[in-house]
């Protein structure tokens, strides 16, 4: 039996590893197909449409590839109609003066494809859009994480209370909100090296000039040392039961704007559109969000399958997308500064002129600032 | 010698003339005389000759009670089961043939029991003075083990190396034979094999008991095994799974069940187990015959029940018995450990998760026992070190489970039993939201035995699965609380008449869900959302006959009559039958009170089990049974995440009803070494729910909106072939199977794949196994586990676009894709302690290699957008390399 005898000498090192691998779907063939974004409100018009195709996996969607040639066309339920112009590769619009959405009407978006195909939207009621009764935030400290888990960050959130105006007791909405925040740098402060010192080189726009001796001079007011910056919120937000409260919206979550420096060199301002859409647009929305609230999730839910409002004519080609047709009323509130219940540390004194500190960032000022 | 040669010429003509009946003419004798001198006088007085070794018939005498039979049934009468026939040749000769083959089988048994140092006990029954040849005689007695005191079940009892009897729960055989020698032997896995040297001239008992070897080499199989259980029916050995690979030091009972032919995993991080294309909520998981919900540890990484504390386990696939309802697919049903009635022993173990102890032993000699064991994990720091990209540096995993059993001997006949069985888990993933599942299961049950052939037991017995879900995050702090609660109450019955075991009883079962209370748990949150609670009674009504029609023919046949009654109170709400079913297309709804009956279902489940033995190695088998199914597991994740939902039927769920037919084919070769099999089932499964795309299901009042039923289909090939015996064993299977769905409702929404046949989450057509275990020497094993399946389907996005600034996917139609194959192997050394009987600790050394190859096998594939309008997909693997691991544990 000795002979047999194993011994083990086992040096245990644990190296457990889970990991993500990239996977390379590359071998599946991917068929691309027409997409439909599209919107109708009561609005001043124009109203735009845009038509793209469906990008497949690694492809840009950023930067798809347009449909031009289309004949797109809206029409009401009284038998007028308006065929929108192509205002660049793919994006067609209507007339300044053409057709104008109205509450009570039914609007149906009409597609025909240059290759003969045609596609459409159900004739959808435009709604009234009901009220946003108050638009509200809470400071909450440590409640948000950023990029790092381990580093959770103050913010406001931002709450949403509601109510249609009862015509029926469907309560179809979607939420969108953009954020507004300024922008200042100090252009005239700008520098250059020359060998081991630094002289004032002030952007032009700033309105300052150097003067001898390196004195800075203002001969004008500055044009960029104030911007504005909007963000879109890129959620898909939806009207849900479990936030209904005798037929009203009580306390729905809309955004969560983090405590940052940057965005709070004054305010924030925050406003939200209430549409009130169609239960085909309502479905699409629905299925977006419960895909957006599945990302990320290690018990992976099931795929959902995300179908539009547009359909072919013919029946037979698949097509993406949606068609709304939307009542909308909007309200805004400004987040302060003073509403962060301590002092924000000064920033870093940025010397480039304003538009270039963002990507979108513009000197006009808006209207509610 | 003149009349031995004769014999033995006849023999090798084999010629057999038909002759007049010479054996007709009627016996008459005045006062018993021995054989021999009888067929001499015979000889005398008639024209026939009888040739006979004179030392066989001596034993046997004619009496007087003989008179008036023919000489052939007198004869016959005589030498019933001695091994001795006659034959008739040329008319006028008659031959005694001996089979020789007893007395050498007798003597070859003694000699191999010898040269293997098995302890050979001589036991001598009556009086040898009184030996009467060809007497029948009753031998009876108990087998108990040693250790503990405690009766066993399934020993096999044999007589000159047949299989003659076999001890029933109460540990009592009983068999009839000829008086004379016999070696007895009593056998059992893992305990040495007890030889008596048994001279029996009379009725009589033999009690033994028998001793637990720590290591076996060649260890003994319950004979015949393959041949003799149910169709689709399996016994686990304990022994097999304690020498067996491991993950992480954890013995698992589950990944054990897992390499059973027809059984599979979406993957480590799944819970519980598909059976023949089943969901993982249609396996009955019966714990002390209390259903267990939770099946596992740590997300599925471990099983729930500690090894140390499991005495059997029997598994069914198919041709289910009609004792066991409520799940359509499968039954694993686990008996834990009784006490020791005569000195306490212990067990424990050290791992790298988790350490365990057990302790048994008497409260009072004899009559009452204890046996208690515990499981808890003590550390973080392996997950913690897990290098992925979900941030595992927050990750936490504590659990424990633990078991107790109380007994108390009232009287030979009669046996309280107190059994209770906890598990409690605590993990999360980063530091935010930790899932807090529990189990518990506790009963008393009274076995009595009114006579040998009429026992039961009534059971009373309490169950609960809960599990939190708790966010600690400030502000938005919450508490999901889910529980069900299930008291039930059951009555078995067992009686056995001439070849009749019939098996009856009755059983009840009351739920209560609470589907889900999330409240805020901080000052700060102000959410709060409780569903009304939901009451279901589940009844059923059992009986069943195995009848032993001849040698080769057993039919089990027999019925279940389940009833379900969904209680109020509650709300039925009515929708709109011209619209899909939308929580907008609401039209109406009917509230119920406390105790009102909101819908009853009922169904009888006929069950059908049967064996024809083809010959001694080899049997064919048929299983035909419907199951009632009246709770669903909702999910719509792959894998059983820990915040599923059991759903009970209501006017909207309709109970699932599970048909399935099996048929198999059973051959042992090389005298039993080698056993294989092949079995085929089809199974149709009614009313499965699948969801919705986009559905929610945790807190969601109009559940019914969100799921749709269908009907599955599943239907498959096993193929099994093991060496069971020697230095080596080991098992391949091969299952091909498919498990098919189909949803088709009224309204676009309400269909999947519209309408057309998918597969289902869990469709995995090919599935091999190969374990192996190689014994170096009494003490040291080498053992392994090869497994491969065909990914699990998968739904994948094929083109993405973007709506107002959001990205959507375009999926592809559901389970259209596979995720790739899964392969893996494990390996283990295991080292036992010494073979002494005698010694103060028994240590074993298991060390363990998991997933050798480092396959990266992929659990999901998922998809990410990189802000920037890239959609990229990913395959996550959550073991991604090979996993060392150690472990220690003892007895003593």
């Amino acid at each position: 039996m000795k002979k047999r005898a194993i011994i083990f000498g086992v040096v245990i090192v644990i190296v457990a590893s889970s990991c993500v691998d990239k996977f390379d779907l590359s071998g599946f063939k991917v068929e691309n197909h027409l997409v439909v974004d599209g919107l109708i409100t009561n609005d001043h018009g124009p109203y735009t449409v845009e038509l793209y195709m469906s990008s497949g996996i690694g492809d840009n969607v950023d930067h798809p590839e347009y449909v031009t040639d289309a004949i797109v066309t809206i029409k009401n339920d009284l038998g007028e109609s308006e065929i929108l112009s192509e205002a660049s590769d793919g994006i067609y619009r209507t007339a300044e003066d053409g057709l104008q959405g109205e509450i009570g009407r039914k609007y149906q978006l009409l597609i025909e494809l240059p290759d003969g195909r045609s596609f459409q939207s159900p004739m959808d009621e435009m709604k009234a859009p009901g009220n946003i009764d108050d638009l509200f935030f809470e400071f909450k400290a440590n409640s948000i994480n950023g990029n790092d888990i381990a580093l959770p960050q103050d913010a406001f959130w931002v709450y949403l209370n509601s109510s249609s105006d009862g015509s029926d007791d469907q309560h179809l909405f979607r939420w969108r909100w953009n954020g507004t925040y300024k922008i200042k740098t100090y252009p005239e402060l700008h520098v250059v090296a020359v060998g081991n010192s630094f002289i004032p080189r002030p952007f032009p726009c700033s309105g300052y000039i150097v003067e001898e001796g390196n004195v800075l001079q203002k001969i004008r007011d500055c044009t960029c040392c104030e911007c504005w910056k909007t963000e879109y919120g890129g959620s898909a937000l939806i009207s849900k039961n479990e936030f209904l409260e005798g037929g009203n919206f009580r306390r729905v979550p809309i955004t969560k704007v983090p405590i940052l420096r940057k965005i709070f060199e004054d305010g924030y301002y925050v406003q939200v559109e209430q549409m009130r859409i169609s239960e085909s647009a309502y479905n699409f929305w629905k299925l977006a969000e419960a895909y957006q609230a599945s990302g990320g999730n290690i018990f992976q839910p099931n795929a959902v399958q995300i179908k539009g409002n547009i359909s072919s004519t013919e029946g037979s080609d698949e097509v993406f997308g949606v068609f709304s047709v939307a009542g909308v009323t909007r309200k805004g509130v400004f987040l302060h500064r003073w509403n962060i219940p301590y002092g924000l540390a000064e920033g870093p004194i940025v010397t480039s002129p304003c538009y270039s500190v963002e990507v979108g960032a513009t000197t006009t000022k808006p209207i509610f600032w | 010698m003149k009349r031995t040669l004769l014999l033995i010429t006849f023999l090798l003509l084999g010629v057999n003339i038909k002759a007049q009946d010479l054996l007709s003419f009627k016996v008459e004798v005045e006062q018993s005389q021995p054989l021999p001198t009888y067929l001499l006088a015979l000889e005398e007085r008639h024209d026939v000759k009888f040739f006979f070794a004179e030392e066989w018939l001596l034993p046997f005498e004619i009496t007087i009670s003989a008179n008036g039979k023919t000489i052939r049934d007198a004869l016959n009468l005589i030498l019933e089961d001695s091994g001795i026939h006659f034959e008739e040749h040329f008319g006028y000769a008659i031959i005694f043939v001996k089979d020789p083959r007893n007395e050498e089988r007798r003597d070859s048994i003694l000699r191999v029991a010898t040269i293997t140092r098995k302890s050979v006990d001589q036991t001598i029954i009556g009086d040898a003075r009184s030996f009467k040849p060809g007497k029948r005689v009753q031998l009876k007695g108990i087998v108990k083990d040693e250790v503990s005191g405690n009766p066993m079940k399934d020993v096999i009892v044999m007589l000159n190396d047949r299989e003659v009897a076999s001890t029933d729960e109460y540990g009592a055989y009983k068999l009839v034979t000829i008086s004379g020698g016999y070696i007895l032997s009593f056998s059992y896995p893992n305990y040495r094999e007890k030889v008596i040297d048994l001279r029996i001239y009379d009725d009589g008992d033999v009690n033994v008991f028998l001793e637990e070897t720590p290591v076996i080499l060649d260890e003994v199989v319950v004979s015949e095994q393959a041949l003799t259980n149910r169709i689709g029916e399996s016994s686990l050995k304990m022994t097999d799974l304690k020498r067996s690979p491991t993950f992480l030091g954890e013995r698992d009972l589950v990944k054990q069940i897992q390499l059973q032919p027809g059984v599979t995993t979406v993957s480590e991080v799944a819970t519980g187990f598909n059976v023949r294309g089943g969901g993982v909520d249609q396996n009955l998981v019966l714990y002390d015959n209390i259903p267990v919900f939770n099946t596992s540890h740590a997300f599925g990484f471990f099983t729930a029940f500690n090894s140390e504390a499991i005495q059997q386990v029997q598994f069914y696939r198919g041709g289910i018995p009609s004792q066991f309802g409520g799940r359509a697919s499968s039954v694993l049903d686990i008996t834990s450990k009784e006490g020791a009635y005569d000195q306490w022993h212990g067990s424990g173990g050290i791992g790298i998760i988790s350490s365990q102890l057990a302790l048994s032993g008497p409260i009072k000699r004899d009559t009452a026992s204890i046996h208690a064991s515990f499981r808890t994990s003590y550390s973080n720091w392996l997950l913690q070190s897990i290098k992925s990209d979900y941030d595992l540096r927050y990750a936490s995993v504590k659990f424990y489970d633990a078991s107790i059993k109380l007994t108390q001997k009232f009287t030979a006949r009669t046996k309280l039993t107190l059994s209770a069985y906890s598990s409690s888990d605590e993990f999360s993933l980063t530091n935010d939201t930790t899932y807090m599942p529990r189990n518990l299961a506790s009963s008393i049950k009274l076995d009595h035995i009114f006579n040998e052939k009429f026992f039961g037991s009534v059971t009373a017995s309490f169950g609960q699965f809960s599990y939190t879900m708790s966010e600690p995050e400030e502000h938005q702090a919450f508490e999901l609380k889910y529980e069900i609660q299930y008291p039930s109450l059951r009555l078995d019955f067992h009686v056995e008449k001439q070849k009749h075991k019939i098996s009856f009883g009755a059983q009840s079962t009351l739920y209560t869900f609470q589907p889900g209370d999330l409240t805020g748990s901080k000052n700060s949150s102000t959410v709060n959302f409780i569903m009304p609670d939901e009451k279901a009674l589940e009844s059923g009504l059992y009986i069943s006959d195995a009848l032993e029609i001849s040698n080769k023919l057993l039919i089990e046949a027999g019925a279940r009559y389940s009833m379900y009654h969904r209680l109020g109170q509650g709300v039925t709400y009515l929708y709109d039958d011209n619209k899909a079913r939308e929580p907008m297309n609401i039209k109406d709804s009917i509230t119920y009170t406390g105790g009102d009956v909101m819908k009853m279902y009922q169904g009888l489940e006929p069950r059908l089990s049967m064996r024809y033995t083809l010959n001694d190695n080899s049997a064919i088998k048929f299983g035909y049974n419907r199951i009632f199914q009246y709770l669903h597991l909702v999910t719509n994740t792959a894998a059983v995440a820990p915040v599923d939902i059991w759903q009970t039927s209501n006017e909207y769920f309709k109970p699932q009803r599970a048909d399935q037919v099996s048929l198999g084919y059973y051959k042992n070769f090389n005298n039993n070494v080698y056993e294989t099999f092949v079995e085929s089932f089809y199974k149709e499964v009614q009313n499965t729910l699948d969801f919705k795309d986009g559905s929610q299901l945790i807190l969601n009042k109009h559940l019914e909106t969100a799921l749709i039923s269908g009907h599955s289909t599943s239907y498959g090939v096993e193929l099994s072939a093991a060496k069971v015996k020697g230095r080596l064993t080991g098992t391949f299977s091969y299952t091909f199977s498919r498990s098919l769905r189909q949803t088709d409702g009224r309204f676009p929404t309400e269909r999947i794949n519209d309408g057309k046949t998918y597969s289902s989450n869990y469709d995995q057509p090919h599935v091999g196994t190969v374990t192996w275990r190689y014994a170096f020497s009494r003490r040291h094993f080498f053992a392994g586990t090869f497994t491969y399946h065909t990914g699990r389907p998968t739904s994948l996005p094929t083109s993405f676009y973007q709506i107002d600034g959001v990205s959507i996917p375009n999926f592809s139609e559901r389970n259209k894709f596979r995720i790739p194959d899964y392969h893996r192997l494990d390996v283990a050394f295991i080292i036992e302690g010494n073979h002494k009987r005698k010694k103060l600790l028994d240590g074993t050394w298991i060390v363990s290699f998991y997933n050798v190859y480092s396959r990266k096998n992929a659990y999901s594939l998922y998809f990410e957008d990189n802000g920037k309008g890239m959609v990229t997909t990913y395959k996550l693997s959550v073991i991604g390399s090979i996993i060392p691991s150690v472990t220690y544990s003892f007895k003593f």
